[in-house]
């Protein structure tokens, strides 16, 4: 059955995949308000940055943080004054690329919601006096809390998917780097296939089951607001 | 309708001709791709033979032969897939030919001064080697290290291939690698000492014949590798 090395894999991918989700739901509700509400030019530009990894070979964004991270470049230069290591080769190394890889995922989901979201609910918030925050907490997250699970949801599970953007700014060091998906790889290359089934299924497993959740829920509630 | 049905002919017969001229077709792992490509390209001009070279990690190609890659030729890093080749009875009758010999180097490209074996045997910072699971550099890196008894000491970044392994160091993220002679020839680098071939197995790349369609074509392309004057030049590229 699984081994030791598998199991820390497998721990590795959840704890990649949880911290990149945590920071994005920090990130990205922000950037897609500004997104959906901003009048200003460099909009488009803006938007088409954070939609780039979707369209981008991964090879494309892992090659140029292996650029950025190197000792030579501002980013890594300004890392190893820091902290005495380089990023390339280390988890922070690939949280950051994690994040920028799916971004888009969490991004978009809620940006569509912030512009469907009906001009009067935020009238009233103005009429019934409340603030920023106020009407944040009491009015927009409630009503849109699909989106935002949705969107983490998607995040979450893009994450754990992440292949090639690791392999190549990853180093395969076990523990640090040697995501699930990466393990599997080199179970292959090893001809090590039982092993590579387990691990598969696995994955296979655990994403069907997100994504079944996920549009279990949204077919849910879209009855909800049918019948109502 | 009898015009259609002379179209019809004739594009048959422009298929068929297709086929028959169909290059050549080789797998080569990714270390000697460069190498291959010059080779082919004097083979080409010599022979009028054409070629199509796909480059990957020897296991790879290893995998897609085993279920029909259309290859007519493998020219792989190391000795062991050839033999799970011929073991899995996906050769014919075609013998095992072994076409170069790896070399190993220790490459610090940072440094003021060429290193020397003893700067390798002191260096303790993170190494850079191919992964020594299945990447015949990265295996022979495993038992060099373990030979001068730094393995476990050792902390690694391991490369998918002796490529990435190099592009590793290249890209200045690691300050140290065991990477192949033959990449520091072809990329013109001064800073590496090459390892004692008595340290490790020596890193035997092998080449088979496949089941193709183009078993003759096959058969002149071992012939031209083998010969003096192109194993003169392999020899010429960092391999022994």
């Amino acid at each position: 059955m699984l081994n030791a090395g598998d199991y820390q894999a497998i721990w590795l991918t959840l704890k990649l995949a949880s911290l990149t989700t945590v920071l994005l739901m920090v990130i990205a509700p922000p950037l897609a308000w500004w997104l959906a509400r901003s009048q200003t030019r460099v909009r488009p530009f803006i938007e088409s940055i954070v939609a780039l990894p979707l369209v981008l070979p991964p090879t494309v964004l892992g090659f140029y943080l292996l650029i950025a991270f190197s000792p030579d470049h501002f980013l890594g230069q300004w890392w190893l004054s820091f902290h005495g290591s380089t990023l390339a080769f280390s988890f922070t190394g690939l949280l950051i690329a994690s994040i920028i890889y799916s971004l888009p995922f969490v991004v978009q989901p809620l940006q569509s919601a912030f512009i469907h979201l009906d001009k009067n609910y935020l009238e009233v918030c103005l009429t019934l006096g409340y603030g920023k925050y106020e009407r944040l907490y009491k009015i927009i997250f409630p009503m849109l809390l699909p989106s935002f699970i949705i969107a983490g949801a998607l995040g979450f599970a893009h994450t754990i998917g992440e292949f090639g953007v690791v392999l190549m700014i990853g180093g395969n060091i076990p523990g640090e780097t040697q995501v699930l998906s990466i393990l599997l790889f080199d179970h292959v290359e090893s001809l090590e296939y039982g092993q590579a089934h387990q691990l598969s299924f696995i994955l296979f497993a655990f994403s069907m089951s997100v994504l079944v959740i996920i549009y279990g829920f949204l077919q849910k509630r879209q009855q909800r607001v049918l019948n109502a | 309708m009898n015009q259609c049905r002379s179209m019809i002919v004739f594009l048959f017969i422009s298929l068929f001709s297709i086929q028959s001229f169909a290059a050549l077709n080789i797998a080569v792992a990714s270390n000697f791709k460069v190498s291959a490509q010059n080779i082919a390209k004097k083979f080409t001009h010599e022979s009028g033979i054409e070629i199509n070279i796909s480059s990957a990690s020897t296991t790879t190609l290893y995998q897609q032969i085993l279920r029909g890659a259309p290859f007519d030729l493998f020219l792989a890093a190391d000795k062991k897939h050839i033999e799970l080749l011929v073991e899995k009875d996906k050769v014919g009758s075609q013998k095992e030919f072994a076409y170069a010999t790896g070399r190993l180097v220790f490459w610090k490209p940072n440094s003021d001064v060429v290193p020397t074996q003893q700067d390798f045997m002191q260096y303790n910072d993170r190494l850079a080697i191919a992964n020594p699971k299945f990447a015949p550099y990265g295996i022979a890196a495993k038992q060099a290290l373990e030979f001068i008894k730094k393995w476990q000491s050792q902390t690694y970044v391991k490369g998918n291939n002796i490529n990435q392994t190099y592009q590793f160091v290249d890209s200045k993220n690691v300050q140290a690698g065991l990477v192949s002679y033959a990449s520091m020839i072809q990329k013109k680098r001064t800073h590496f000492v090459i390892i004692p071939q008595d340290w490790h197995q020596p890193i035997q790349q092998s080449g088979i014949i496949l089941r193709g369609k183009n078993t003759q074509q096959a058969i002149l392309f071992r012939q031209f590798l083998l010969s003096k004057e192109i194993q003169n030049y392999i020899k010429s590229q960092g391999y022994n």
